[in-house]
């Protein structure tokens, strides 16, 4: 077993606590979240859906840290990197489609940031270790 | 590394096959799944999204019935299980809240059936496995 090297396993933590943030705001406070972010379709089941998924990755990324081997957390990584450039590319495509104020086009766009720069930490981290 | 067997691996696809077809209707036709659903509060951004990690768990699950290690295994299915049992406790929740149409209530259930009937067999080939 190949041991999760100490930056992948930071990175791993960060990647839980924002995704703790995020599953927060969607399952818990859904309807608080849609007046933060002036939301023009309200649906709060698929809003828990989506939370849901997020505290479950954020879960996952704890147990792939504290398992600590570079086999089972690898593709953790890799379904996180996936997930995040999913969620960056559809984020920037609805801006097509979706009507929005200028309120939820700000928030829309620090999602696309935030989840950005962390689809960029995970891929170099994950790359980092792979090749050492 | 231990090799995962025949049954995980075929279990592993089954789920794949069926996060695929969701994956599809939610991702590349939502407007006509909403249409079908019957769905209130359409919000085609969510449908996407919803259907993109479908999509994502598909290709996940996958890549490790292609590298065909227990432990790539484990780990997908483990998240397997606790996203369906986190999919049927939320879709069992919105019936609290949610104005469903009679139609919308039918396709509900029926996906609660599915979601129901997968984590069962997957259970059963994890706990299996474990053994």
């Amino acid at each position: 077993m190949t041991e999760l090297s100490k930056e992948l396993k930071i990175v791993l933590i960060i990647n839980g606590i924002a995704a703790f943030i995020y599953g927060f705001l969607f399952l818990v406070i859904p309807e608080i979240y849609y007046d933060l972010s002036d939301e023009p379709y309200p649906n709060v089941h698929l809003q828990r859906l989506w939370g849901g998924t997020i505290t479950l990755l954020g879960i996952f990324a704890l147990i792939a840290w504290k398992r600590g081997e570079w086999e089972t957390g690898k593709i953790m990584v890799e379904l996180a990197m996936g997930w995040l450039l999913l969620v960056c590319i559809l984020s920037l495509a609805s801006f097509a489609y979706v009507k929005r104020s200028p309120t939820n086009i700000a928030s829309t766009w620090s999602d696309v940031i935030v989840t950005l720069i962390f689809f960029l930490m995970d891929l170099y981290f994950y790359l980092k270790q792979k090749k050492g | 590394m231990v090799e995962a067997s025949k049954e995980v691996k075929i279990v592993l696809l089954i789920n794949a096959i069926v996060a695929l077809i969701y994956g599809f209707m939610y991702f590349i036709i939502p407007d006509i799944t909403n249409q079908l659903n019957d769905g209130p509060y359409y919000n085609p951004q969510f449908y996407q999204l919803f259907g993109g990690t479908c999509f994502t768990l598909a290709i996940i699950a996958l890549l490790a019935v292609k590298r065909g290690e227990w432990e790539n295994l484990k780990t997908v299915l483990e998240l397997g299980i606790l996203w369906l049992i986190f999919v049927l406790i939320i879709n069992f929740w919105s019936f609290a809240y949610m104005p469903y149409s009679t139609t919308a209530i039918a396709s509900q259930a029926f996906d609660i059936i599915v979601v129901i009937i997968i984590i069962i067999v997957d259970i059963w080939v994890y706990l299996r496995e474990s053994k």
